[in-house]
């Protein structure tokens, strides 16, 4: 079985290189002892929110967001009714309130500095709380989110907790850079030249690297969970479900991975490439900061976004779910149905790609 | 006459507007050392490559015992070896794990890799070097494990490119000892500009320039044919430098 052969000998030389293999559990544990530092303790503040309900048609809403309580008693928002927003802007940008909450009939805007973290958090649960309430008075959400379970005792206690699953993205999102190296590296040694005059297809070394990285990842992932662990990550779902979605992300990243390696001319390339397609998914999956929701259409009842045809996307969401808000198997189905496919997509379509660019004869 | 056991038939083949191999055409016998000559850029490598469906000819044909052959197909492939002329291996596997990784990828089964590995590694002088990692080796041993590469599956063609490039007089003569044995074993071909390594092992050999063929015979035949004749006792050198010229190439 070349595919196996392959994968061992790419397991050796990475289990060789000592420096690659701690680099990448390394890089997203040190980012998670920096957040656990930064954002692990307190527990959630109580956010000051603007609301802006010229009609009072927010009432119900506003009620229910003033009920909300962390599990320590203390309140989720601290509302402040307002009516000028020109003078709700300055609020917010001389940083009085996190958040501003303008209600419109159907409309719910919110409004926020964009940089600030504290804007991002408010927001994140204000938009669960809300999609909550609409979905319950309406049977449709006001604002665009999947995420959907109640807020209180059993969600994200600290902004560590919040932050944390997107790290975790990042440190599977890792493995592009590092997957592109590799292959891209036989191009510049000369050795898939003599690769090519053997019996090997395509999917022996593509497979064989494939298989090598999953074996990586398989040890990565947990690891870096249990970091986060250690660290004072509050996983309130199943934390094997989280892994096995992470797994399931590392498909993907495999994928981008090989495609990467495909058009870089050489491994310096490929780890370049590499690593801007790895951040540009960790901005666009929302790993990093939540974007504003951007639907184009519904596809079963989820919202389906420009970024959605990245893996990444519904493997941070439903990484969120899993350990943010302890959704079950059944509840992530979907974006855990949708990794899976886009990684697969992803896979094939980097194995297409790089045999076409470099397998051939010229 | 040994038979025939590889054609090249008018091959061209261009790089955009270079071409790098011009209608050449040469045939190589069984169990003989065939020598490639030719000046940088002559497109002995681009030759090679062709020979061994590393690159698509444009125009022309490679045959094998006398049948044209897809060199893309892995059936002909795997009978042909080719130990490239730059160093070519996997840094961080030891000697060994390279040749049985490598014979595997030729459909060997482990064992049998690896056992031919360690003979060859041990014909090759390496054997006391087989669990080091090749980065670890002297730039000869590297050379040598190159070469060792080529021949893991036991190949009925080998294909050395400038097999003594880079490699000091010790090597040299154990390489080129090597190569002297494989003949009547194995049909090898071998690419040079190293005209004293020819003439010490090649049976025939063609020059090469421009990618057209100058000339083809028997080291002994071309110095006596072709060599200058203000030159008494005319060296293969002297031979391609006749042909070739004397500016000096890029």
């Amino acid at each position: 079985m070349r595919v196996l052969v392959v994968a061992r000998k790419t397991l050796r030389e990475i289990l060789r290189e000592p420096p690659l293999a701690v680099m990448l559990v390394a890089a997203p544990a040190i980012f998670l002892v920096v957040l656990a530092v930064g954002y692990g303790s307190p527990r959630l503040a109580t956010h000051p929110v603007l609301v802006l309900d010229p009609d009072g048609s927010g009432a119900a809403l506003r009620a229910e967001l003033e009920a909300l309580r962390h599990d320590d008693g203390r309140p989720v928002f601290a509302l402040t009714a307002v009516s000028d927003p020109v003078a709700a802007d300055a609020a917010l940008a001389a940083g009085e309130a996190d958040t501003l909450l303008r209600i419109e009939g159907d409309e719910v805007v919110l409004r926020g500095d964009a940089t600030s973290l504290r804007h991002v958090a408010a927001s994140r649960l204000l938009t669960r709380t809300i999609v909550d309430h609409s979905l319950r008075e309406t049977g449709r959400p006001r604002v665009t989110q999947v995420l959907r379970r109640p807020l209180v005792s059993d969600g994200p206690r600290t902004l560590f907790d919040v932050y944390a699953p997107g790290m975790l993205v990042f440190a599977i999102l890792l493995i592009i850079p590092q997957t592109a190296f590799h292959v891209s590296r036989e191009l510049r040694r000369g050795t898939l030249r003599r690769l090519r005059l053997t019996r090997m297809r395509s999917a022996d070394l593509l497979g064989g690297v494939s298989v090598a990285q999953l074996a990586v990842a398989a040890v990565q992932v947990p690891v870096v969970f249990a970091v986060a662990r250690l660290l004072g990550f509050h996983a309130v779902g199943s934390l094997a479900l989280g892994i096995a979605v992470g797994l399931v992300l590392c498909v993907g990243s495999i994928g981008l991975g090989l495609c990467v390696s495909g058009l870089a001319q050489n491994d310096g390339q490929a780890a370049s490439l590499g690593a801007a397609v790895m951040i540009v998914q960790v901005i666009v999956c929302g790993a990093f900061f939540p974007l504003p929701p951007m639907t184009l259409f519904e596809l079963g009842g989820h919202p389906i976004g420009p970024f959605d045809l990245l893996p990444a996307t519904h493997g941070m969401l439903a990484l969120q779910q899993v350990l943010s808000y302890g959704d079950g198997a059944g509840e992530v189905a979907f974006r855990v149905g949708a990794t899976l496919l886009l990684s697969l997509a992803y896979l094939l379509a980097g194995i297409a790609i790089f045999h076409r660019a470099r397998l051939r004869s010229g | 006459m040994s038979e025939v056991v590889l054609g090249v038939e008018d091959l061209v083949k261009r790089f955009g507007d270079v071409t790098a191999v011009d209608g050449l055409s040469f045939q190589v016998r069984e169990g003989e050392v065939f020598g490639l000559l030719g000046p940088n850029g002559a497109g002995k490598t681009t030759t090679i490559q062709a020979i061994c469906g590393l690159l698509a000819p444009d125009a022309g044909q490679v045959t094998y015992r006398g049948q044209p052959v897809e060199t893309t197909s892995a059936d002909y492939r795997v009978r042909v070896g080719l130990c490239p002329q730059e160093i070519v291996l996997w840094p961080r596997l030891t000697c060994l794990e390279q040749l049985r990784f490598l014979g595997q990828m030729y459909g060997i089964r482990g064992a049998e890799a690896a056992q031919r590995g360690e003979s060859l590694l041990d014909e090759l002088g390496l054997a006391d070097r087989r669990d080091r990692q090749a980065r670890t080796l002297s730039g000869g041993m590297q050379r040598r494990l190159n070469l060792a590469m080529a021949l893991v599956h036991d190949p009925e063609i080998v294909v050395l490119d400038e097999p003594e490039a880079g490699l000091d007089p010790q090597s040299r003569v154990r390489v080129r000892e090597f190569v002297r044995s494989l003949a009547r074993r194995k049909t090898v071909l071998v690419t040079t500009h190293n005209m004293d390594e020819a003439d010490r092992v090649a049976d025939r050999v063609a020059i090469v320039d421009h990618g057209r063929l100058l000339v083809l015979d028997t080291p002994a035949a071309l110095k006596a044919s072709t060599g200058p004749v203000e030159v008494r006792d005319p060296t293969l050198e002297d031979v391609f430098l006749g042909l070739t010229g004397r500016r000096l190439r890029e």
